[in-house]
């Protein structure tokens, strides 16, 4: 855990150096896509910009320079599974993003889907020293939080404290300043595996780039596609990939649960594929141009050519009703829907305030999806879309980019974590004071 | 497995061509290359090119050979000069004096240098020289000549101001030309002038006027006589002669001196055989004038 701590902290470090230079990269590794921005910290305040799209709700310090999408390679679920040909893939996405904003990036800011993310809720308590809390008490109480034992092969992703409370106070946000004299704290844990971590660093390394912060893309994608009050008084945001689904809760503006469900837009592709035998580019080719999860009496009558160029006219002739492509594609959409409803279940979900439910992600372009999942999901599901940050090309507008454009947010306005505390534990003391000893015994 | 090596249809830079273009990126790099390579490529090879002396030597010709080809285009040669104002004894002078060979360049041409070789000559008084459609014109104002001025030397020509213009063997050539003589006589030509101008008495018979101590004038009349002037007054005096000239005819008279130089006290000194007549010509003008 110590070490992990060092290395966020190293990465903290890194992020300020790159946003001093001006220019960092975020890059988003999916199952299908892999997008790159180049974003540029140019200080202008929001005020002083006189554009017609109105408010930037804030984010107006940074600007998207460069712009890059590639189709991902060799990553399954969300985690990286052929090492070198996603680092081509990285490698081709941040050199054309590159070009494009004509500056040479050293950091970058990477998030991804996989790992297997799990989240647990911690709690800790301590005494304030001096009955007033600052920054060295808030320290104290996040590290004397019980860590569980979430096995030797996992990291922790995000350590984000949610909630403080001082002896009878609760619900606060910052204690620093307030009198009391019992502190605790309520802590939003998520791990990932650590190879799925160590595959990214080590494909960002062989790109000569340095590694300024990781995030999970379920948070990121809320962090966009989630407006303020949603994001205050409580959604889920359900952002559905390529391999898989990530799921993530938000109360009082923090993230209080994360999950995934293992499956994505690539599986109702594959199920294209297999149940109209066409290779898998033209069963995406087909899903996006004429997928759908609700049937009418019109797609009865709208047949789509599947074909193929085998030689046989009999094969290549051949063509499917639309009724037939959403007999087809209803049934996952319908699974993953089932698998987000359980892991909300099991999150506690109905127990908040709000039970708003925003699906974002390039799957959840499917049209009908809305109507389906309000069905699955209760009645407050709506589509969500990545806010407005200035330089966002239209084309990169679309809610497949909603965990990029979160990951810029993150990149500019990260929350507090853990690592951003000093570590001011009791082993410090203890190492200084051997430290002194051991001196003293090799030197008298 | 399939190999993941070899696909030709990978649009993946390689890392060598990542690190290329992300080395072309650094503003510093991309500097060096566009603006710093150049300069020190041309630095060295014009050094290296530049450290033969034959290749100096070349450029230098040709750089010489490029300046006179553009000398010595017609629009800039001269072909002329055209001198003005003098008569043609004078050109001959002029021309020595100037010195070009024709045709030149008006490059080669220092209009300054010309002018003050010109104003050397004894017999200019002042010069303007410019060039204009390929012809050098000099316009010359030319002394003229005032009087002969008779000195140990030999005799000059001297303008009003007492510049001397010329030396002269005779004055056969300009016989009109007053004659005056003395140590210091070419300083006082403009009095010698007025005392010619002023003295009608006399006129045919005057020889010259000579600077007396280099403080007043002797007007040297034909037959030894003299009529000495006093060094102020002049004018007084020259008119005070016409009166005396109108009344007596003095030049009637026989007389060696006529002495003015006391003007309270005029004098005449007699001709030796006529003494009697200007004694009674005296005893009269005492009498009834003065």
């Amino acid at each position: 855990m110590t070490n992990l701590y060092e290395t966020q902290r190293a990465m903290r470090q890194a992020r300020k150096i790159a946003i001093q230079r001006g220019v960092i990269a975020v890059l988003d590794v999916g199952t299908s896509k892999v997008a790159c921005f180049v974003l540029k910290f140019d200080g202008v305040k929001p005020r002083e910009l006189e554009d017609s799209v109105g408010s930037m709700v804030g984010q107006a310090d940074f600007r998207i320079i460069g712009v890059s999408t590639i189709k991902s390679r060799g990553v399954k679920f969300g985690d990286i599974d052929i090492i070198r040909e996603t680092e081509r893939a990285i490698r081709t996405a941040v050199q054309a993003a590159q070009k494009m904003a004509g500056v040479r990036v050293d950091h970058i800011i990477a998030c991804f889907s996989g790992g297997r993310p799990r989240s647990y809720g911690l709690s800790g308590s301590s005494v304030t020293q001096n009955g007033m809390v600052d920054t060295r008490d808030i320290a104290n109480v996040l590290g004397s939080c019980e860590v569980p034992q979430y096995g030797s092969n996992r990291d922790a992703l995000h350590a984000h404290p949610v909630n403080f409370s001082l002896d009878n106070k609760n619900g606060l946000l910052d204690p620093s300043g307030q009198i009391g004299k019992n502190l605790s704290v309520d802590m939003h844990l998520l791990t990932v595996d650590s190879s799925s971590i160590e595959a990214i660093l080590h494909c960002v390394k062989r790109c000569d780039l340095e590694l300024a912060g990781i995030a999970s893309s379920a948070y990121v994608s809320a962090i966009s596609s989630l407006v303020e009050d949603e994001q205050e008084i409580g959604a889920a945001c359900v952002d559905m990939g390529g391999g898989t689904t990530g799921v993530s809760v938000f109360l009082k503006k923090h993230m209080v649960y994360g999950d995934f469900v293992k499956m994505g837009g690539d599986h109702i592709t594959s199920d294209i594929s297999h149940g109209l035998q066409i290779p898998i580019n033209l069963a995406e080719r087909i899903k996006n141009l004429n997928g759908g999860v609700l049937a009418t009496g019109m797609d009865d009558r709208e047949s789509i050519q599947i074909g193929g160029d085998t030689g046989d006219w009999e094969h290549d002739k051949r063509s499917v009703t639309r009724s037939e492509l959403i007999g087809i594609i209803r049934p996952r959409v319908e699974e993953i829907l089932e698998g987000v409803r359980e892991t909300l279940l099991s999150a506690g979900f109905e127990f908040l305030p709000s039970q708003r439910i925003v699906l974002t992600g390039g799957a959840s372009q499917i049209p009908g999806l809305d109507q389906l999942a309000a069905k699955i999901l209760g009645q407050q599901v709506r589509m969500g879309r990545p806010l407005r940050v200035r330089g966002l090309p239209q084309a990169a507008s679309a809610p497949g980019f909603s965990a990029v454009v979160g990951l810029a947010l993150f990149a500019a306005y990260p929350q507090d974590e853990w690592w951003d505390f000093e570590l001011t534990n009791k082993n410090y003391a203890e190492r200084s004071i051997k430290r002194m000893t051991k001196w003293l015994r090799e030197n008298w | 497995m399939r190999s993941l090596g070899n696909n030709k249809n990978d649009p993946t830079p390689s890392r060598f061509f990542y690190r290329l273009e992300r080395l072309w990126l650094t503003p510093f790099i991309r500097l060096v290359v566009k603006f710093g390579l150049p300069i020190l490529l041309i630095m060295i090879i014009c050094s290296t090119y530049f450290s033969r002396t034959e290749n100096i030597d070349v450029w230098k010709i040709s750089w010489r050979e490029f300046k006179e080809n553009i000398k010595n285009r017609p629009e800039f040669l001269i072909n002329l000069i055209k001198i003005d104002g003098v008569d043609r004894i004078m050109l001959s002078d002029v021309r020595n004096a100037m010195n070009i060979d024709l045709p030149v360049s008006s490059y080669d041409v220092n209009l300054q240098d010309l002018k003050l070789k010109v104003q050397l000559l004894k017999a200019v008084e002042q010069v303007e020289l410019y060039i204009a459609e390929n012809i050098i014109h000099v316009e010359i104002l030319e002394r003229k000549p005032a009087v002969f001025w008779q000195n140990n030397k030999g005799l000059e020509i001297l303008d009003a101001n007492g510049v001397s213009i010329d030396a002269a063997a005779n004055r056969k050539k300009q016989n009109n030309l007053p004659l005056i003589a003395g140590h210091g006589a070419n300083n006082y030509v403009k009095e010698a002038l007025f005392i010619y101008q002023n003295t009608d008495l006399f006129l045919n018979e005057i020889i010259g006027l000579v600077r007396v101590g280099n403080r007043r004038w002797d007007i040297i009349l034909t037959g030894k006589r003299r009529v000495m002037l006093p060094a102020q007054d002049i004018a007084l005096v020259l008119n005070n002669i016409a009166v005396l000239n109108k009344s007596y005819e003095l030049s009637s008279l026989n007389f060696s001196v006529l002495d003015f130089r006391n003007i309270d006290r005029m004098t005449i000194r007699r001709g030796k055989p006529f003494s009697e007549m200007i004694e009674i010509k005296l005893n009269d003008i005492y009498e009834g004038e003065i």
